[in-house]
């Protein structure tokens, strides 16, 4: 039998990863959380205010394929498409709009950068966060789009190019920054992470999940986390955000930083979540975490996503 | 062609010159084979080490001016008095996928930026081809629609 032809949910994910299935049934085990890990996810698009005001693309795009566009609640520029736009159109090709997934919309609405500061994305590729930025402050701003990975690197490049998004674009270790202390107003890290967030996208994340790689990757997380405050300027802002719903990840990498530093946290409320994890595994987590956005893939109907907004002090 | 002064003030005096753009903010460096790219602020010397690119492509040094990139001329298009046409629907279509574009008209410029609504999609070469007046693409094969 085919996953496809697999009809309950919970059977389909039980089928794929009986680990996977174990452990993020302790997190949420509604029946809703596992319809939707199952069901497909909604293609959205950005619009590219460098390239075009949004109504004027907007009407594009209405004109072209009709009135299949919602708008996102927390992103002015954000729109969930029921047409399905190909990467040759003419749009896309233009860089008049980007195809980014809705969630992953907030970390750059969160930020409220301004012009002419010092902005830093840590683990750009392939861009869409930085090319939100960009346009957020109109190409006025010094920012570092930086990866680790050279393969990642041409996406970025040519991402940033279509978009006409003006961002230096380096390659290093992101936990390199924390050699240059307070050097940035704001830094985005989006980090590495285990991608279970994005299992409705590819079921391959479900299947190649193993929790050995979870670990270490939270404890990566840790370390660029503390690289990326470090950076920081006095009266910056630091947004941390993954698209995994693994508290390992998220909640014990906030409760890590907040337990190392100064750090404070700030309310993350723009999109409907659930309640932060507090508790897991007999760890406890700071109660500050519940400022944390975590936000399960049933929600708003989008991939599974966590956001944190720390300021430094 | 060969450019001896800052690299600037050169391309800062060619959109002057070329379209009537006004341009002070933008920098712009040589990254070899006369393509020029662009940026705003300068990278702190200390990530100089890790710096892959600055900015984006721009545009080209060509031996007759500076023909810009389609994303070169959505930065600056905006701002230009001259030397600027206006694409239909069809014609936007053609132009990127990869055709010349005939059209009528009595400019004498060298490059023309090319707006289709109120987008730019890029810069091309005036020509004559058999007494008829077009424009030469540069869309390059990666961005063109299909």
């Amino acid at each position: 039998m085919k996953d496809s032809d697999i009809k309950n949910s919970r059977e389909l994910f039980k089928r794929i990863n009986a680990e996977f299935y174990k452990r993020y049934s302790r997190i949420d085990d509604s029946d809703e959380f596992w319809d939707f890990m199952a069901k497909p996810l909604r293609q959205s698009i950005r619009v590219n205010t460098i390239k075009g005001e949004v109504r004027e693309v907007l009407d594009l795009l209405k004109e072209k394929y009709g009135e299949k566009f919602t708008q996102i609640p927390w992103c002015e520029e954000g729109f969930f498409s029921e047409a399905k736009i190909s990467g040759s159109s003419i749009e896309h090709q233009l860089g008049l709009i980007f195809f980014q997934e809705a969630s992953s919309m907030i970390p750059p609405t969160v930020m409220n950068v301004k012009r002419k500061s010092r902005i830093l994305d840590i683990a750009a590729a392939p861009g869409a966060k930085t090319t939100q930025i960009a346009q957020y402050v109109n190409n006025d701003a010094m920012i570092v789009a930086n990866d680790v990975k050279y393969s990642r690197i041409n996406v970025l490049i040519s991402n940033l190019q279509r978009c006409s998004a003006i961002a230096h674009v380096t390659m290093c270790d992101g936990r390199n920054f924390r050699k240059y202390p307070e050097c940035f107003d704001y830094v985005l890290l989006d980090a590495p992470c285990s991608n279970t967030g994005m299992v409705r996208k590819n079921y391959k994340y479900a299947k190649i999940w193993k929790i050995n790689e979870v670990l270490s990757l939270s404890k990566l997380q840790k370390q660029l986390i503390l690289a990326a405050y470090e950076t920081l300027k006095s009266g910056g802002t630091l947004v941390y955000s993954t698209c995994t719903i693994e508290p390992l990840e998220n909640e014990e990498v906030i409760d890590h930083l907040l337990s190392n530093t100064d750090a404070r946290l700030e309310k993350v409320r723009v999109a409907k979540g659930v309640e932060p994890i507090t508790e897991f595994e007999g760890r406890v987590y700071s109660d500050e975490v519940r400022k944390c956005l975590r936000i399960h893939p049933q929600c708003n109907d989008t991939e599974g996503f966590f956001v944190a907004k720390i300021i430094k002090p | 062609m060969k450019v001896k002064k800052d690299i600037t003030d050169f391309v800062t005096e060619k959109l002057k010159e070329q379209f009537g753009i006004d341009e002070p903010e933008l920098r712009f460096y040589e990254g070899g084979k006369g393509k020029i790219y662009t940026y705003k602020y300068k990278l702190p010397e200390f990530l100089k080490k890790y710096l892959v690119q600055s900015g984006i492509y721009f545009g080209r040094i060509e031996k007759d001016g500076v023909r810009l990139s389609i994303d070169g001329s959505s930065l600056v298009g905006k701002k230009a008095d001259a030397c600027r046409v206006e694409l239909n629907d069809v014609e936007a279509i053609n132009w990127m996928s990869g055709r010349d574009i005939k059209k009528d008209s009595k400019t004498k410029c060298c490059y023309i930026l090319l707006k289709w609504r109120s987008f730019f999609v890029g810069c091309g070469k005036l020509f004559r081809e058999n007494e008829e007046l077009k424009i030469k693409n540069f869309v390059p094969k990666n961005r063109r629609v299909r």
